[in-house]
C-alpha cells in the first residue's frame, strides 16, 4: 500500500498554527499522512484482501437490512458530508444510515461506513455530525483496521474480528453483531489510533468547512450522557470501542484552537431541517427504552437545543407516564397539557390526558379528551379502544 | 439396580428434554386452563420470562403463543439481557394502552433493538378468562427480513396480568393457526 503524503498541503497551515502558539502546537506529534491510494483494493489472496471481502459481504448484508434507513434526502446529504470531507477520496467510501436508539458509527476495512439514528438525534448540528465522520474518514486513510491486524499485539482481536465478520457474514446477521456491541468492541483501535483519528478527523471536518470546536462537544456530551446512564458503568457501545481519557476533550480543544482562524460552518439550522421529520420516530424509539436516567438526560439536551418543531412537552409527558413515580403522572398531565396549548401536540397527547383522566376516576374529564382524540383522528388504530371507554357509565 | 440406574436415567432425561409434547384436549399452563386441537410443543429449557412459558407447533422461529401466567406488580415480562438494561415492571393499575406499550418495549429488548422492527395497534376490547379482556396486534420484521404477525391477548385478573402472544411468520404459519390461536383464547379459563 503506498503512502500518499497530504504534508503538503498541511505544512502552511501548520506553520502559521505553531507560530501563533510559539512551537508548541499540539499538532505536532500527529502524523497525517494518507496510508491508502484512491480507488484502492488490496489482493485478494493477502490476510487484508480477506478482511476486506469479509467486508463487502456484510456490506450486501447491510443494503438488504430492514434497519437501512432509506430517506433519499437525509441520505443525500450524509454523502454529501461524507464527500466534502474525504475530498478525492469520496468514491472510496459508502455511508449507510441504520435504525438503532445508541449512538455509534463504525468504519469498515473496504470503505463502508455505518451510522446509527442513535447519534443522529443526538449530535446537534452538521459540525458535530461531521466530527463523527471525520474520526471515522481518518480511520479508513489511516488504514487503521489493516493495522491493527497486522498488530502482533492484537492478534488475538484480529483472529475474533476475522472469525465475528465471516460467521455473521454468512449468517446475514448484520443487526445481531452490532446489536451485541462485540463487533464494536473487537474492532476498536489503540489509544494511539483513536488519537490519531480524532487529530487527522478534526482536521479534515475543519479543511471540509466544518467548524472544528464542535468535535470535542459530541465527545463531551456522549461522556456526560453516560454518566447518567442507569448503570455508569456500563460505557455507551461507542465509548467501548473508543477509549476516553480524561483530556481528550481538552486535546480536541486545543487542536481546534490551534486550526487558522476563519469562518466554519456550524449547520444548525440545515440540520434540524434535515432532521425534522424523523425527529419523531428517534425520541420515540429513546424512549421505549425506558433507561429513565439516560432519557431524561437525552430530553434535557434536546431541550436546551430549543429546536420549535419537536414538541418536546409532549415527550416529556411520555417520558414521565412511562416512569410512573410518585407525582409522575402529574407532570405527565401538565406536559401534555402544555403541549397542547402550545399548538404542536400530536392528537395522542389528547388521548393520554383522557387515560390520566380515567385513572384518576374523572370520568367526564376523560370523554371529552377521547372524542378530542378521535376527532382529530377519525381512524385511529385503537378507535374500538377509546370507543369503549366513551360507551361506559359516567 | 441396573434397572433402576437406567430407569432414573431415563428419568432424567425426559425431564431435560427440550420439547414436551402437549397432545390436543385441555391444556394447562400456570393458573390457565385451554382446548387445543393440534399438538403443540412446550419449550422445557427455554423461558422467556421468570412467569412465561412458549409454546410452538412447527418451531419457535416458524410460530408460536408465548403464556404469561400472572405477572404481579413490579414484576417484567421478559428476562432482562443484560443486567444494565433492566426491562420495564408490570403495575396492576396498567391500562390496555400501557400494557401494550409494556409489551413493545419489552419485546423490543428481549429480541434485541438491532435485531427487531416491532409494531403494535388494533387495540380493542374483548373478553378473555371470562373477564374483562383485550387484544392488539402486533407485526415485526427481524434482522434477516423475515416478517412476523402475531396477536396478544390479555386480561388483568385479581392484580394479575394473564396474557397469551401468539405469532407467526407472516409468509404461512401465521395464517395457519391463528383459528387455533382463537380457539385457545375462547376456551381459556382460570
Amino acid at each position: 500500500m503506498q503512502s500518499l503524503s497530504i504534508l503538503a498541503f498541511l505544512i502552511p497551515t501548520l506553520i502559521l498554527s505553531q507560530g501563533a502558539f510559539a512551537g508548541v502546537s499540539p499538532w505536532g506529534k500527529f502524523d497525517l499522512s494518507v496510508n491508502v491510494e484512491q480507488n484502492y483494493t488490496p489482493d485478494k489472496s493477502t490476510a487484508e484482501g480477506g478482511l476486506w471481502m469479509l467486508s463487502d459481504k456484510i456490506e450486501e448484508a447491510t443494503k438488504q437490512s430492514p434497519f437501512l434507513v432509506k430517506d433519499e434526502l437525509l441520505n443525500k446529504r450524509v454523502q454529501e458530508m461524507v464527500c466534502q470531507i474525504a475530498g478525492n477520496y469520496c468514491s472510496d467510501i459508502r455511508v449507510y444510515i441504520l435504525r438503532n436508539p445508541n449512538f455509534n458509527a463504525a468504519m469498515f476495512p473496504n470503505g463502508m461506513m455505518h451510522i446509527w439514528t442513535g447519534l443522529l438525534l443526538r449530535v446537534e448540528n452538521e459540525a458535530q455530525l461531521a466530527a463523527v465522520i471525520g474520526h471515522e474518514i481518518a480511520h479508513f486513510l489511516k488504514s487503521h483496521s489493516i493495522k491493527q491486524q497486522k498488530s502482533a499485539k492484537s492478534k488475538t482481536s484480529a483472529v475474533a474480528w476475522v472469525s465475528l465478520i465471516s460467521s455473521a457474514a454468512e449468517a446475514g446477521y448484520v443487526g445481531d453483531i452490532f446489536s451485541l456491541g462485540v463487533l464494536a468492541s473487537v474492532m476498536s483501535y489503540s489509544r494511539s489510533h483513536e488519537s490519531e483519528a480524532d487529530a487527522f478527523g478534526i482536521k479534515l471536518m475543519a479543511d471540509a468547512g466544518y467548524d472544528p470546536r464542535q468535535a470535542s462537544l459530541v465527545w463531551d456530551y456522549i461522556e456526560r450522557e453516560n454518566e447518567h446512564s442507569e448503570n455508569p458503568r456500563k460505557r455507551s457501545v461507542f465509548l467501548a470501542s473508543h477509549p476516553s481519557p480524561k483530556n481528550r476533550k481538552k486535546t480536541l480543544e486545543n487542536l481546534a484552537a490551534a486550526l487558522p482562524t476563519k469562518t466554519y460552518l456550524s449547520g444548525d439550522k440545515n440540520y434540524h431541517l434535515l432532521l425534522e421529520e424523523h425527529y419523531p420516530e428517534l425520541i420515540t424509539a429513546e424512549l421505549e427504552k425506558r433507561l429513565y436516567s439516560h432519557n431524561e438526560f437525552l430530553l434535557q439536551h434536546l431541550k436546551s437545543r430549543k429546536i420549535d418543531s419537536i414538541p418536546l412537552d409532549y415527550y416529556w409527558g411520555i417520558f414521565y407516564k412511562n416512569r410512573g413515580g410518585d407525582g409522575d403522572r402529574q407532570l405527565a398531565m401538565k406536559h401534555f397539557q402544555k403541549a397542547i396549548d402550545k399548538g404542536n401536540a400530536p392528537p395522542e397527547a389528547y388521548r393520554e390526558l383522557g387515560y390520566i383522566s380515567l385513572k384518576d376516576k374523572k370520568m367526564s374529564s376523560a370523554k371529552k379528551f377521547f372524542n378530542q382524540y378521535l376527532e382529530l383522528l377519525s381512524d385511529a388504530p385503537d378507535k374500538e379502544m377509546i370507543e369503549f371507554y366513551l360507551n361506559m357509565d359516567g | 439396580m441396573k434397572r433402576t440406574v437406567l430407569l432414573l436415567i431415563i428419568t432424567l432425561l425426559t425431564a431435560c428434554a427440550p420439547y414436551s409434547l402437549m397432545d390436543p384436549g385441555s391444556n394447562t399452563a400456570g393458573p390457565i386452563t385451554f382446548d387445543t386441537s393440534i399438538p403443540w410443543n412446550r419449550l422445557n429449557l427455554y423461558k422467556p420470562g421468570a412467569k412465561a412459558e412458549m409454546w410452538t407447533a412447527n418451531g419457535q422461529v416458524l410460530d408460536s403463543i408465548i403464556i404469561f401466567k400472572g405477572i404481579e406488580d413490579g414484576e417484567a415480562l421478559f428476562k432482562s439481557q443484560s443486567r444494565q438494561d433492566p426491562m420495564p415492571e408490570f403495575s396492576s393499575d396498567m391500562l390496555p394502552q400501557e400494557v401494550l406499550e409494556l409489551v413493545k418495549s419489552s419485546m423490543t429488548k428481549y429480541y434485541g433493538e438491532n435485531n427487531i422492527i416491532l409494531t403494535t395497534g388494533g387495540l380493542k376490547p374483548t373478553r378473555f378468562l371470562n373477564s374483562p379482556g383485550y387484544t392488539f396486534d402486533l407485526k415485526f420484521t427481524d434482522q434477516n427480513g423475515l416478517k412476523y404477525s402475531g396477536k396478544a391477548v390479555a386480561a388483568t385478573v385479581d392484580d394479575r396480568l394473564l396474557m397469551m402472544i401468539y405469532t407467526g411468520t407472516q409468509l404461512y404459519y401465521y395464517a395457519k393457526h391463528e383459528e387455533e390461536f382463537e380457539k385457545i383464547i375462547t376456551s381459556a379459563t382460570l
